[in-house]
């Protein structure tokens, strides 16, 4: 087949999960509605730790603990938004619509159909990003420092780090692939994984030495650092276990680790996947 | 004879998504009486209104229109009264929760009428050893196959002992021999019931409608057709009886047999390789057979064959609907 | 109510709670996701205190406030949001048709998930002493015990109150549900003392039970609590008693009233809204 007509196979795959995915997310409600639900969320959490820092410090709070904080809550939205998005996927399709079966055995590409439902989530958390973005320039101390030179590489780790916010969803898509629905605990799930262990909220360096060792092998601990970096526009971080590694080492660790899961999430994808049809729940209900 | 079920112009209007401000009307006008102690029929094809009738009955959905009686009380504001002394099977349908057994399912439902667990039990037993699921009393629901879940939940309808039961379409997806148990139980139940029992059943097979029901009504476009026995349904709505009889074709001029007094329609075709004519005669009674016979004879013609043709449910459905029960344009006759 | 229909309701109640209480048992996958990993994010906002060198007690308030997290998920998820499950899976029909009270699931349902929410909140408050060294010095056992047990009562009739609307709506309802979750964390001040929020903004959240239960809770379990009260503990006690009162009473009308509107518009059997 040629490269092209394999482009084009791949890119009708992408258009119509995304498609579908957008329905699902959004045409439930009158757009208006759909975005107030869509910003208020992001935003509350947003003020949860600036109530908390406001409790606990008052207004001897530094800029540097704010924009550390800030800047987390920014990127972990993409974080949050289509890590949810694609591990809902199995959930859904499954307990909801009971359409498992007849995409299971479809020629699609889970991959590409994945990318696609999670774009719904992508187009989300953007939104909630831009609106997080003006509240905390018109509203809250918070400062920009992005030169124009460090641009291509603020794209770079943004890029990569998506995909491999991608990869983990993959991970998650495998696990729910032979577990019972839990309510809507996915969503807990995945907060207090990257809330823990990636510095989104908090300096790593004030977790147990072996969280610490944990953070190091997830991509989004790299991602976060790196765009703290750059949006600031300063090397000086308050996250001690940053101390004396350059940019340039850590979007080498961002790589590193999300080939490395890349190459996981494919193998546990497969896995869970024989596992879910050994054990016949490819199609199962939960409901109790 | 008391009544079980009385409706009066009972109408329920859908709005229709497609069209702005307007309604489709799902039942219309529908008045019927179902007497106590019997199994009354629903025969309609898809999007007859016969479901639509069931969900005002059971108290799940309200008339737009009219008035629904069951067992005396009002659907519409006496619903609370009327849940304790129905339960309703739809088939096809999944009920209760995968984790739970069979027999775990069951007993939750019954608790749900507060009925008594030893009761409740004893209940379960018996009827999963009448439909012969005993064997799958602890296993798990979601390892059960589609046919015998639907056994479950055929069971559930019946588990609390309900006055009046409807059953919705109950042997959709069952194969021949679980929808003959199924057919057979349900008429022991209502046969041999302590009390009055009755069981409203919706179905698409005539069939089984005919086997099973006292009285049924045949249903189409929200409207109710015909009401009556299926014995007298065939009789009257199909036109009395029919016969086919073949006569050697030579000379013979099967017009004159059409003005003879009972004979009410008639059609007649060659059959060329047998060299015979087939004559089909529509006749109002039985005794008009014998002046044909004997007009043949004085003409000296011999008759090679005669049939009687048994009318059946689906000849009086197609002619009170104007098509098969299956559907398709290809039906229509 | 009469005596059989009381019989009648307590057996529904333990018929559905016994679905939780077995699906606990069969699917041990409960643990990953209804413990361990609601767990993570309770920790990660007592490390935010720690990283700051705030007073022990604070990391208290964030363990009570995360333990007090398990319950309104219950309610929210558990119960509240059951019934678009209970509809796709065609139960809902089944409930209706029961000669039972729609409370008597509801109620099932919470009790059910009673187990694993105890657990949680029981564990919640080990990791908070073994891991962070929290501390209690509680004022009163009966109050602190009161409290709890009132706000659980008020948060419960809430949450029938809002799966009330699953009668009508379908994803919808879940979607505008999901509002509860993160708006409430920072309205109830599960992570901070409700005071933070100052009076206008804190009066509007007491209208959410839990405000007011995890304030009077923190005044009477920690040393710090009465230093960040948002109104004593008594007239949050009386606050509550009337909350619970109201919502109950809201609830049992809401639920009749969308029954019927879900009979009239046919929307109770409608599947994938």
């Amino acid at each position: 087949m040629a490269v092209k007509d394999i482009y084009r196979r791949f890119a009708a795959i992408v258009k119509s999960a995304a498609w579908l995915g957008w329905q699902l997310e959004s045409n439930w409600a009158d757009p208006w509605i759909f975005a107030v639900i869509t910003i208020i969320r992001p935003l509350a959490s947003l003020f949860i730790i600036i109530f908390m820092f406001r409790f606990a410090l008052g207004p001897s709070a530094s800029a540097d603990f704010f924009n550390f904080f800030f800047i987390g809550n920014v990127i972990y939205l993409y974080v949050y938004n289509v890590l949810f998005g694609i591990s809902q996927v199995i959930f859904e399709d499954r307990e909801h619509y009971e359409v498992i079966k007849y995409i299971y055995i479809s020629p699609v590409n889970w991959y590409l159909y994945f990318i696609g439902r999670g774009f719904a989530r992508f187009i989300v958390a953007s939104v909630s990003c831009a609106v997080t973005i003006a509240a905390g320039a018109l509203f809250l101390p918070l400062k920009f420092g992005m030169s124009a030179a460090s641009v291509p590489t603020f794209a770079l780790s943004f890029a990569v780090g998506l995909v491999s916010i991608f990869f983990m969803g993959i991970i998650m898509c495998a696990l729910t692939l032979v577990m019972a629905r839990h309510g809507n605990m996915m969503s807990e799930s995945v907060s207090g994984i990257f809330f823990i262990s990636c510095g989104v909220i908090f300096p790593i360096s004030a977790l147990p030495e072996w969280l610490q060792k944990i953070s190091a092998v997830i991509p989004v601990s790299y991602w976060l650092e790196i765009s703290r970096r750059l949006i600031l526009g300063t090397d000086k971080t308050i996250d001690g276990v940053w101390h004396g590694i350059s940019t340039g080492a850590l979007m080498a660790r961002l790589g590193i680790s999300t080939v490395v899961l890349f190459i996981f999430s494919i193998l546990f994808f497969n896995y869970m996947s024989m596992l879910a049809r050994s054990k016949g729940i490819i199609d199962r209900t939960t409901s109790y | 004879m008391s009544i079980a079920i009385k409706t009066t112009d009972l109408s329920r209007a859908f709005a229709d998504s497609g069209a702005k401000d307007k309604n489709f009307w799902a039942l219309r006008d529908v008045s019927l009486e179902i007497p106590e102690g019997c199994i009354y029929g629903l025969l309609g094809p898809n999007g007859a209104g016969k479901t639509t009738l069931i969900k005002i009955l059971s108290t799940l959905l309200l008339p737009t229109a009219g008035e629904a009686l069951v067992a005396g009380y009002n659907v519409d504001n006496e619903y609370e009264k009327i849940r304790p002394i129905i339960n309703m099977v739809s088939g096809g349908e999944n009920c209760g929760y995968g984790i739970l057994t069979v027999a775990e399912n069951l007993w939750m439902f019954t608790q749900f009428y507060g009925i008594p667990t030893k009761q409740a039990m004893a209940k379960i037993k018996d009827l999963l050893e009448i439909m012969n699921l005993s064997e799958k009393a602890d296993t798990k629901i979601n390892k059960l196959s589609t046919g015998m879940r639907q056994k479950m939940n055929f069971i559930r309808g019946f588990v609390t002992d309900p006055k009046i039961l409807f059953l919705d379409e109950p042997t959709l997806g069952l194969d021949v021999n679980a929808a003959r148990e199924t057919r057979k139980f349900v008429t022991d139940w209502v046969k041999n019931a302590s009390e009055p029992k009755t069981v409203i059943l919706t179905t698409h097979y005539m069939q089984e409608a005919d086997e099973m029901c006292g009285k049924l009504a045949i249903i189409d476009h929200g409207r109710i057709l015909a009401n009556d026995t299926p014995k007298n349904l065939k009789k009257q709505e199909a036109g009395g009886v029919s016969y086919t009889i073949n006569v050697a074709y030579r000379d013979f001029d099967p017009q004159i047999l059409r003005t003879l007094p009972g004979v009410s329609s008639f059609a007649h075709s060659v059959l060329n390789e047998q060299g015979l004519i087939e004559m089909i005669f529509n006749l109002s009674d039985d005794s008009a057979l014998a002046r044909i016979i004997e007009k043949i004879n004085s003409l000296s013609f011999s008759i090679n064959n005669i049939q009687k043709k048994e009318f059946t449910l689906e000849d009086a459905f197609i002619k009170l609907v104007g098509r098969r029960l299956s559907g398709g344009e290809g039906d229509t006759l | 109510m009469s005596m059989n229909e009381l019989i009648k309701n307590l057996r529904g109640i333990w018929a559905r709670a016994y679905v939780r209480i077995v699906g606990v048992n069969r699917e041990p996958s409960w643990l990953i996701f209804e413990l361990f990993f609601p767990l993570l994010p309770i920790c990660s906002f007592a490390f935010v205190y720690k990283s700051m060198n705030a007073p022990s007690d604070y990391l208290g308030f964030v363990i009570l406030g995360g333990a007090m997290t398990a319950i309104w998920m219950n309610v929210l998820w558990g119960m509240a949001a059951q019934f678009f499950w209970e509809r796709e899976s065609g139960n809902l029909t089944l409930y209706m048709l029961c000669p039972m009270s729609t409370m008597a699931v509801l109620v099932g349902m919470a009790l059910g998930s009673g187990f694993s929410t105890f657990f949680r909140v029981i564990i919640t408050f080990m990791i908070g002493k073994l891991i962070f060294g929290i501390t209690l010095h509680v004022a009163s056992y009966f109050w602190l015990f009161a409290t709890f047990i009132l706000t659980i009562a008020a948060v419960f009739s809430l949450g029938m109150m809002m799966a009330s609307f699953f009668l009508l709506y379908g994803r919808d309802a879940w979607n505008i549900l999901t509002v509860f979750m993160e708006p409430v964390f920072f309205l109830s001040g599960f992570y901070f003392p409700v005071k933070t929020l100052g009076y206008p903004l804190g009066a509007l959240a007491s209208l959410i039970p839990i405000t007011l239960g995890l304030d009077a809770m923190r005044q009477l379990a920690f040393k710090l609590g009465p230093d960040t009260a948002f109104l004593p503990v008594k007239t949050e006690i009386l606050i509550l008693v009337a909350l619970s009162a109201l919502y109950l009473a809201g609830a049992k009308y809401l639920l009749k009233k969308l029954e019927y509107i879900g009979r009239r518009e046919g929307r109770l059997t409608l599947r994938w809204q």
